[in-house]
């Protein structure tokens, strides 16, 4: 009897015992979507922006477009630190910030410029921030950024995520993770990159008077534009890559998926042709000889014609196919080649290829890292490309007018 | 007798696996990636190599004196005086390394998980459920050892399986950059108190249905850890590289970077589990162990009334100890360190030599 009653009693604590005694609800949680970084006006500051999510507007499901509620809001503010900042976003939200769901992290230029090593440590250490999220630089300010709606998503912070997928598509921006660059950041050599992100105007501002500005321009239609690459040396941004360079960079560290290489049409110099990215691979081999560093980009390419403007190729002639390879072997080249001189410019090695001697000739990496600085600068870098083209698409030749 | 309960060997087995295996796969990794970097792999190997060395010291010296542990046997090796004192430092040992399992637990948890939770709920709550545990008795014990430690292994082999994908043959490359010793190094500071926490054994042999087969069930137990400490390492440089060195808990780390097309995500609350069903055992192994010798060495009926004032102090000391995660880490390198390669290592040597020259014992042969 007494240990039933025992038992009785364990079961009825049960019911009191279910749960955490700091649990949150949903509805009172503010869950950050993403992040932007910005140097403060005041001295020593940052400023924060999140993007918080309102979990009762998510439902309302894509008829709800246009005149709307948003579905997240946009708060800033300041602090001596990241960590700072977002406790005293608190103060305006009423809530502490859940941070576990964002998704990326957009550091603004300035800030980048001096330092964005104030921002990644919170980072690694905190745990419930996630070194998974998508690291991206903002060409201006990253406030600017999350403020802008991104059409696709209703959480436009995720939209900016997705965005950073989708490089797979074009190979035109990196998809950096924060972790990806801190580990770049521990090479001794290797220069960090990450995403750029920039805004357009979907109509140029009319006149360009000042007069206009105010009002006006804060309703001014806007879209988020992700391209090209932010360049760093250890912590600092160094410098920009184009959308071109970024690919030269991608084809390098093997990280194209798939995109679109546009090349001259073999006959007439006015036309074009562009050729899908089916796959891709490349391997970074240096040589020593004789105490002399060469490193040779070794890339493998393999894709479809994908599009022909029309009076130029007829692929069916012997020869044609040839040709066009040869040509998509020119584009990337160029590419390859626009980023390794960008790079050498800027003296920032972020194709690892100082990580790529240390691995294949360790002994002498001993006496070439401390003067890495000057080598990488006149490093001499061989190509060796192979592109093929496998299919040419469902016609063999463009409709022609018959003469 | 104290303890009426026999023990398989397998049985044995699976206890010492349980006894290393929790804290080394969530702590070690980083400790020696900072020496060894991409070549802790050969370390894993160096400190198992000792860790059977080691095993089968330990397994000579109990296969000596087969049906006593090394509390009955002090005596025995080195006389009733010093055999006392021999008695006692064990029984003490195993509740000093007790209170740093018990820390570590409470800290990972911490840290990891649940920040605002005070350290002494964890405490309080791994301690209740070992000394459950230890009162049922050995059987019960590892009994209960049986049925977690395959549930961990099968664990651990999971996630590593889900991280492949993430793993970079490159980050090996380049082999022994700096030469040797850094490897001999990396394979210093986790040898000398994980991989010989086979020192448990001179409680445990007595209880083994074969005893005889002590020293094969050590170097079994020991070879089992090692395998998995070593499948641990190679994911962590394959996955994390250089950032292995940085973080506190790499295993952690890399169940958090798992992500299957998006659907299989966020599975570290399996290391989690991983973590508090094998620090359950672990801290029951010792806890026991501390608790069997000091009631032979008080000459108790009963073990039993010793549980819970060893509880309780094995509860205080885990928190007071140390102020910070930083004084544990660096007391591990500084203090337990040498007293467990004393524990370990020198002790057993010494009584095994003097049980020889003596000529006490000798029931392996």
């Amino acid at each position: 009897m007494k240990r039933k009653i025992a038992l009785a009693a364990l079961v009825l604590l049960l019911l009191f015992a279910a749960g955490c005694w700091n649990r949150v609800e949903l509805e009172q949680r503010a869950i950050v979507a993403g992040f932007g970084a910005d140097q403060s006006g005041e001295e020593g500051k940052i400023e924060i922006t999140v993007q918080v999510i309102k979990p009762g507007e998510i439902r309302a499901g894509p008829a709800a477009r246009g005149g709307s509620p948003k579905a997240v809001v946009v708060y800033n503010s300041t602090g001596y630190t990241f960590f700072d900042t977002l406790r005293n976003l608190t103060m305006l939200l009423g809530k502490k910030l859940f941070v576990s769901e964002a998704k990326i992290m957009v550091v603004g230029e300035e800030l980048a410029r001096e330092d964005i090593g104030k921002v990644t440590d919170f980072y690694d250490r905190d745990h419930e921030l996630s070194t998974l999220n998508f690291l991206l630089i903002a060409q201006g300010e990253a406030r600017e950024i999350l403020e802008t709606e991104v059409g696709t998503e209703k959480i436009w912070a995720y939209g900016i995520a997705d965005m950073v997928k989708a490089m797979k598509a074009h190979g035109k921006a990196p998809a950096t993770k924060v972790q990806d660059f801190l580990d770049a950041v521990e090479s001794k050599t290797t220069a960090p990159v990450a995403a750029a992100v920039q805004v357009v105007r979907k109509e140029k501002e009319e006149g360009e008077g000042e007069e206009k500005a105010g009002k006006e321009k804060a309703v001014l239609p806007k879209d988020l534009k992700l391209s090209g690459a932010a360049v760093f040396r250890k912590y600092q941004l160094a410098g920009w890559l184009d959308e071109k360079e970024t690919r030269g960079l991608l084809w390098v560290t093997g990280k194209i998926k798939s995109g679109i290489i546009v090349a001259p049409a073999p006959g007439s110099e006015d036309k074009l042709v562009a050729f899908e990215i089916i796959r891709a691979s490349a391997r970074i081999r240096p040589e020593m000889a004789g105490g002399n560093l060469t490193v040779t980009v070794e890339v493998k390419e393999e894709g479809n014609l994908g599009e022909v403007q029309p009076d130029t190729v007829d692929i069916t002639r012997p020869g044609v196919l040839k040709e066009l390879e040869e040509r998509k072997r020119a584009a990337i080249e160029d590419e390859i080649i626009a980023a390794v001189i960008k790079a050498q410019e800027l003296n920032a090695d972020i194709f690892g290829f100082g990580e790529a001697v240390r691995r294949k000739y360790p002994r002498e990496w001993k006496q070439l890292e401390d003067r890495w600085d000057e080598i990488f600068p006149a490093l001499e870098v061989n190509m060796a490309v192979e592109a093929k083209i496998r299919r040419t698409g469902k016609i063999t030749k463009t409709a022609e007018p018959k003469p | 007798m104290l303890e009426d309960g026999r023990i398989s060997n397998r049985q044995a087995v699976f206890l010492i696996v349980s006894t290393i295996l929790p804290t080394s796969i969530i702590y070690i990794p980083a400790i020696i990636y900072q020496e060894a970097a991409q070549d802790s792999w050969m370390s894993v190997l160096l400190v198992t190599a000792y860790g059977v060395i080691v095993g089968a010291i330990i397994a000579g010296l109990g296969l000596r004196f087969p049906d006593r542990t090394i509390v009955q046997y002090g005596e025995l090796a080195v006389g009733r005086l010093l055999g006392k004192v021999v008695g006692l430092l064990y029984a003490v040992y195993f509740l000093y390394i007790n209170t740093y399992i018990v820390r570590e637990f409470a800290e990972f948890t911490t840290t990891a998980f649940l920040p605002e939770t005070p350290l002494v709920v964890f405490s309080v709550g791994i301690v209740l459920a070992a000394a459950y545990a230890v009162r049922c008795g050995l059987e019960v014990l590892a009994r209960a050892n049986e049925i977690i430690l395959p549930v961990v292994l099968v664990l651990i082999l999971l996630l590593v399986a889900l991280i492949s994908p993430e793993m970079h043959i490159r980050n090996f490359t380049p082999v022994l950059e700096q030469g040797i010793l850094p490897v001999l190094q990396g394979s210093y500071r986790p040898v000398a108190f994980l991989f010989t926490e086979t020192i448990v054994m001179v409680m445990l042999i007595p209880y083994l249905s074969r005893s005889r087969q002590a020293r094969g069930t050590i170097i079994r137990g020991i070879l089992i850890v090692g395998l998995f400490q070593l499948i641990i390492v190679v994911a962590a440089i394959a996955v994390l590289g250089v950032r292995t060195a940085r973080l506190e808990f790499p295993f952690l780390t890399i169940a958090r970077q798992i992500s299957i097309a998006e659907v299989i995500e966020r599975v570290e609350p399996f290391v989690m589990l991983i973590w508090v069903v094998g620090g359950f055992m672990e801290v029951g192994v010792f806890y026991y162990c501390c608790v069997l010798a000091a009631a032979q060495w008080l000459n108790l009926k009963e073990y039993k009334a010793l549980v819970l004032p060893t509880g309780v102090l094995l509860t205080v000391l885990s928190i007071v100890l140390w102020e910070n995660v930083l004084e544990l880490t660096r007391q591990i390198s500084e203090i337990l360190l040498p007293i467990a390669m004393a524990m370990h290592v020198g002790l057993p040597l010494l009584l095994l030599t003097a049980a020889c020259l003596r000529g006490k014992g000798g029931g392996a042969r």
